[in-house]
Parts: C-alpha cells; structure tokens; sequence
C-alpha cells in the first residue's frame, strides 16, 4: 500500500500520507467555446459519491456543484471544481479542487474515450482545499494535499495525499 | 474500482526560494478575524536544479492572515531566472496559529521540520519555463522577522 511515500531524503521533501479516496458520481460532460479570452470552458455536474480511506469517511452530497474546467488552448485542462462532502459523522464542507492534465495528444485522446491508459504517459495532478467548520475535521483546513485523479465514464476517483 | 491506474506521486525538488522582506505594514485585526500583515519583499534568490534566478527587488509582498487556530500564507512576487524571463510566482499555504505578538520563528530551520506547508502557482511566459505553469507545486519552509527560505517541489 502506498500510503507513505518517502523519497529524495537528501532533499528533505516532505512526507506524503494517503487520506481518503472520493468517488464522484458525474452528470454529462459539457465543452464550449472557443472563449473570447481563447481555449474553452467545460462544465460536469456531481450527482453524488463515497469518501473512503484511513483520514475521512463520508459522502458527496448531490446538486451541490461540479468540475468547471477551462482548456487551455493548447488543451490542457486546468480543474476548477466545488463541492460539498457530509463527513460520516453529519460534518459539511466544501471542496475546492485545482489541478492540471495534459500529455501527448494520442494518450489524451485515448483518456478521453475511456480506452486504457498508462497512467505514467500523461500529468494529471492536482491540489484541493477545504471549507470546514472548527471540531474533528478542521485539520483539513490547515494542511495542503495533492492527488490524481482515475476519469471512468460516469464517475471519477480522486486519491489525495497531505503534505507534511 | 480501477485503482491499480493510479500512480503513486513523487515529489521533484525543483528549487530554494530565499526572500528578503522589507518593513512590516500590519493591517491589525479584521472582520474576518485575521491579523494581516504586509511585508515588502525586497529581494531574493531562486537556486535549484530546474530554476535559478533572483527575485526582483519590490516586484511583490508576502501578507499572512495569522489568527488562533493557523496562519493563512498569501504572497507574490516576480522571478528573473538566469536567461531574464521573468516569472510570476503566487504563494499560499498554511502555517500554525499564532497570535500577531508572537515571535517570528528565530532560526530558518531545517525544511523536513519546517512549520509553513505550501501550494505555489507561477506564471511564465512560452517557452522554457513555460512548464511551470501546468506543474502542481508543495512546498515546505519557514521565516525569520526580515527573511524567509523555502523549498519548492513539484508533484510528478
């Protein structure tokens, strides 16, 4: 399990721990433009989803926003999504998660048609923040994570890592 | 669940961030109870395996919202790398909880216990750096009242 990663001891990088995981539940992919400032905006809506892992539990609560991504021109995608989570213990937050994906065209267009991919031969990373009320749960809004993301047709999985 | 197609994460030391700050202009406590406190960043060095550079003189500041319970880091300033593109760089993270009397840290610690946990984005223009802008950064770092030395890593 890689719950731990350590590496590059001589450049001191920090520790990452593997938190939880989110299933996300996703409404139609919608893409359009091209922008006046140039690329184009995409927009997914969260119909729901489960957080399991070791840091957090709970679930995605449903209508409550989505994945508003602007594709660069060169057709990066640059996330920009907003939620909420309800924590197994009734705990709400928001979710804001910003990131990036982008690689050799063939690989993106494979991604995108849910072929098989090698998840080692495109960048897919990103870095969430949390809005959360002070209790049990307020360490995550004082910690930075990074995580990747799995894209399935009607659902994405997310894996986030915080930073220590 | 296809979990076997997410890689493990690796962290890339990309680069030692040095500022020097000028004065300090507090705003002192604020409706969304924060103290904030402005420092002019005056200068400073980039040297690293996949940057180097200085920062420009007075090109930004670095104004925490320090409060009880954390510190909200928010900042920016501008770049020179050595071939003279200039970059910008926004900071942001989180430090612990303090109250505005408290003493800076006295000592630029060692970075693997360092207390300030960072998400740097950076602007640059096409071309060689042009990478950074595409990259998930963390970094970790500390400060002392006139200086700060922080260690960027990209998330790979």
């Amino acid at each position: 399990m890689d719950s731990q990663i350590d590496q590059h001891g001589d450049q001191a990088a920090p520790r990452l721990e593997f938190v939880f995981q989110i299933r996300i539940d996703l409404g139609e992919r919608v893409i359009f433009g091209p922008l006046v400032r140039g690329g184009q905006q995409g927009f997914v809506a969260v119909k729901g989803g489960e957080i399991t892992g070791p840091r957090l539990q709970g679930r995605v609560l449903p209508g409550t926003g989505g994945d508003y991504p602007y594709i660069w021109p060169d057709g990066t995608f640059e996330f920009d999504a907003h939620y909420l989570l309800e924590a197994s213990d009734g705990t709400k937050m928001r979710l804001r998660n910003h990131g990036y994906r982008h690689g050799p065209k063939e690989v993106i267009d494979r991604l995108l048609a849910y072929e098989p991919v090698d998840p080692s031969g495109y960048y897919m990373r990103m870095t969430p923040s949390f809005e959360v009320p002070a209790g049990p749960h307020e360490w995550l809004g004082k910690t930075v994570f990074v995580g990747t993301g799995n894209r399935r047709p009607n659902h994405s999985i997310f894996r986030y890592w915080a930073v220590y | 669940m296809a979990l076997g197609v997410l890689v493990p994460l690796k962290l890339e030391h990309v680069f030692d961030l040095r500022l020097s700050f000028g004065g300090e202009l507090p705003l002192g406590p604020t409706s969304l109870a924060h103290d904030r406190v402005f420092h002019l960043v005056t200068g400073g060095t980039v040297s690293g395996p996949r940057l180097t550079g200085v920062v420009i003189p007075n090109s930004g500041s670095d104004a925490p919202c320090r409060s009880k319970d954390r510190t909200v880091i928010e900042g920016e300033w501008l770049i020179r790398a050595a071939d003279d593109t200039v970059i910008r760089m926004t900071n942001a993270g989180y430090g612990p909880g303090a109250p505005m009397s408290a003493p800076w840290r006295a000592d630029v610690p060692e970075f693997a216990s360092a207390s300030l946990h960072l998400s740097p984005k950076f602007e640059a223009p096409d071309g060689p750096h042009a990478w950074l802008n595409r990259t998930v950064f963390v970094g970790k770092g500390d400060r002392r009242r006139t200086d700060a030395s922080i260690r960027i890593f990209a998330v790979m």
